[in-house]
């Protein structure tokens, strides 16, 4: 017996019974369509991780204040509470930053310091994030302004009262007018626009175009009221030095903030320095173990396909139990009833699979739709191929492995008994 | 070499307590060209003796030889081979295949054999139906039949591989008279063409269209003879 007749058999018995093949299908085609969504939009997340951190260029250096704990901020429920402590620490300040920018492994430090408050222009008054720096942060992030200038190094120094925009704030506040020179107030102080950045979109879950960049020590003396700095930023002049340019930001750190620490225990700094690769370290184990509890939830709902499958293949087996006594007295062997059932079951999981695969597609493009309005303009839809693949792979198994006992009962029958059944 | 040959050939159901002896050791011959009734009432034994010759079944005990050769030397795949290729089988209760044509229905055998080309398929399936005079019907789904034209069709599912022999059980059971004549006809047609044909039944008038009849009757041969008023189907004539 030839493959296409089984295949024509396997059809036409799905055909007959239309809707019980579909309901019998629907376990896997929402399995399936799990697989799909999660991988989808795991991959989407991964992408604009990577996207992000490419971004910021891969020989970055992060510089945050607080000891290196690795356990801590990953236990359940953490990660915001070190976050607002992190807050707190004001062990880095913009001496550091100046300090690093001198490492001849560095080729530039920006120091951060960030804060929310209301703007005011003319009669519009909103609620923006601004950002206090200096040169150097465009410089890393590689971006200029597209209007006017950027900050200057003296805007730094005589802590000039001056802002460059972000390219949506401009819109929001201009809207087409100039406005270079014109004067917007943070906190009650005016700021004189110097600047537009050009557009940068999201990074580090940060909307870049919706940021007020004025100089770090204006920001810190009029704004916030503090002498540290919240992050610094940092280039290394090449990428493969980069491991020894992190060590030697610890060390110019530790001799500035006093640290004898010469055995290099990271828990006893009072700053943490990462790479981008620890970084996508990090992350990438956030994404694998989204991956698994998912995956996990996509093997369950197989699971449970699997067994509708089996319940309606066995369902069908005694159906059709006449049929296999026929089968059987004209000529068909053991292994070829096999066959043809298990070839049915496997088409089964196949269409569910296919449906799964449709309905997995349409999901994950209508949650990057949603996930794109909601503002995550840079998550772009993904499908593997290797996926689409894989499901094929998993419903063929799903089918095999809960096709088997309906068939071989199906085969096993004695074709008198089979053949008098009523 | 006898065709079928049939030595004190036993069947037992049933286990150790419950046993059930629906053949008590029946001998025969039948040689190629035969057209044999066997015929008794319901329990005789018939069915069982037609499965075991038809290698459906395996005997309890006895000599079974087909062609000479005993049905203990086959395994059950090689009994599936001969089946498909040897013998071939018409039910009472018809056994068409559901929202399938009649082309369909006569080429089941053929999907189980990997003998024959597909070119050729076509041709004997087409010459099967023929035979049985359903060529304008060819395209038909078995639900759109009639009782005896589905006869046919299985008649012709039964003959599409020219098997050495067709074993028939009440093929006119479950049909109205002049269905069932039209259905002896047929056999008693392919039997002039040559075929071997072993009828099942329990009625005496539909056993006459035979050449020779074999009466069982629990179990055993209570007569095996020449028929002498055999009955011709073909227009309802009686011939000697």
């Amino acid at each position: 017996m030839n493959l296409i007749d089984n295949i024509k058999i396997s059809i036409d018995a799905i055909l007959a019974n239309k809707l019980r093949s579909s309901l019998t299908t629907l376990g896997v085609i929402i399995g399936i369509a799990a697989v799909i969504v999660m991988v989808s939009l795991g991959k989407g997340a991964e992408n604009l991780i990577i996207g992000q951190i490419a971004s910021l260029g891969s020989n970055t250096i992060f510089i945050e204040p607080g000891a290196w704990d690795p356990k801590k901020g990953f236990r359940k429920g953490e990660m915001m509470r070190v976050a607002m402590e992190e807050m707190e620490l004001t062990t880095l300040k913009y001496e550091d930053a100046i300090a690093i920018e001198k490492d001849p492994l560095i080729e530039f430090a920006a120091p951060v310091v960030f804060g929310v408050d209301r703007v005011v222009y003319k009669n519009i008054d909103k609620k923006v994030s601004f950002m206090g720096t200096t040169p150097a942060a465009s410089k890393i992030n590689e971006v200029s302004p597209i209007l006017g200038r950027d900050l200057t190094e003296s805007d730094v120094k005589t802590m000039a009262k001056v802002a460059v925009l972000g390219f949506k704030i401009k819109k929001d506040l201009f809207g087409e007018e100039n406005p270079l020179g014109k004067k917007i107030r943070i906190k009650n102080i005016s700021f004189r626009v110097v600047g537009v950045m050009e557009e940068q979109g999201v990074q580090a879950f940060m909307n870049l175009d919706e940021i007020i960049y004025i100089p770090v020590t204006t920001a810190q003396k009029l704004l916030l009221g503090i002498d540290h700095v919240r992050w610094i930023l940092a280039k290394a002049k090449e990428e493969k030095y980069i491991d020894q340019a992190v060590e030697n930001i610890r060390l110019i750190l530790r001799e500035r903030h006093n640290i004898s620490n010469p055995e290099n225990d990271l828990s006893k700094d009072d700053f943490k320095v990462m790479s981008q690769k620890e970084t996508a370290k990090i992350l990438s184990t956030v994404t694998s173990v989204l991956t698994i509890f998912l995956s996990l939830i996509a093997a369950i709902a197989l699971l449970v396909g699997g067994i509708g499958i089996m319940n309606i293949m066995l369902v069908s087996v005694t159906e059709r139990t006449k049929e296999i006594g026929l089968r059987k007295a004209v000529g068909a062997k053991n292994k070829d009833i096999l066959d043809q059932f298990l070839t049915e079951a496997v088409i089964l999981t196949i269409l569910g699979g296919i449906g799964g695969i449709i309905i997995g597609v349409l999901s994950s493009a209508i949650s990057v739709e949603l996930l794109q309005y909601v503002g995550l303009k840079r998550w772009k839809f993904f499908i593997p191929y290797s996926i689409v693949l894989l499901s094929f792979f998993i419903c063929t198994a799903v089918g095999i492995i809960f096709g088997i006992y309906p068939a071989k009962k199906a085969a096993n029958m004695d074709p008198i008994k089979a053949l008098r059944y009523e | 070499m006898a065709l079928i040959e049939v030595k004190n050939l036993k069947k037992i159901y049933g286990d150790k307590e419950i046993k059930t002896e629906a053949l008590k050791g029946v001998s025969f011959i039948i040689e190629k060209g035969e057209f044999v009734a066997i015929m008794g009432p319901s329990g005789s034994g018939k069915s069982t003796l037609m499965h075991i010759m038809g290698f459906l079944d395996r005997p309890t005990s006895g000599i079974y030889k087909f062609k000479g050769k005993s049905i203990d030397e086959y395994t059950d795949d090689q009994l599936a081979e001969i089946r498909n290729s040897e013998m071939g089988f018409v039910f009472q209760t018809f056994n068409l295949l559901p929202r399938s044509t009649v082309y369909e229905n006569v080429r089941l055998p053929l999907i189980y054999n990997n003998q024959i080309k597909r070119k050729e398929q076509r041709k004997l399936i087409l010459k099967a139906i023929k035979a049985v005079g359903l060529e304008k019907r060819i395209n038909h789904f078995s639900n759109q039949l009639s009782g005896g034209e589905q006869q046919r069709v299985a008649i012709a599912r039964a003959i599409v591989l020219s098997p050495s022999v067709i074993f028939a059980d009440e093929p006119t059971g479950n049909l109205d008279s002049k269905s069932g004549q039209q259905i002896m006809e047929i056999f008693q047609e392919l039997n002039e063409k040559g075929h071997t044909i072993v009828l099942v039944t329990h009625e005496s008038y539909t056993a006459k269209h035979a050449k020779r009849i074999i009466q069982l009757k629990d179990g055993m041969i209570l007569s095996d003879k020449i028929i002498k008023d055999r009955v011709f189907a073909k227009n309802g004539v009686l011939r000697k």
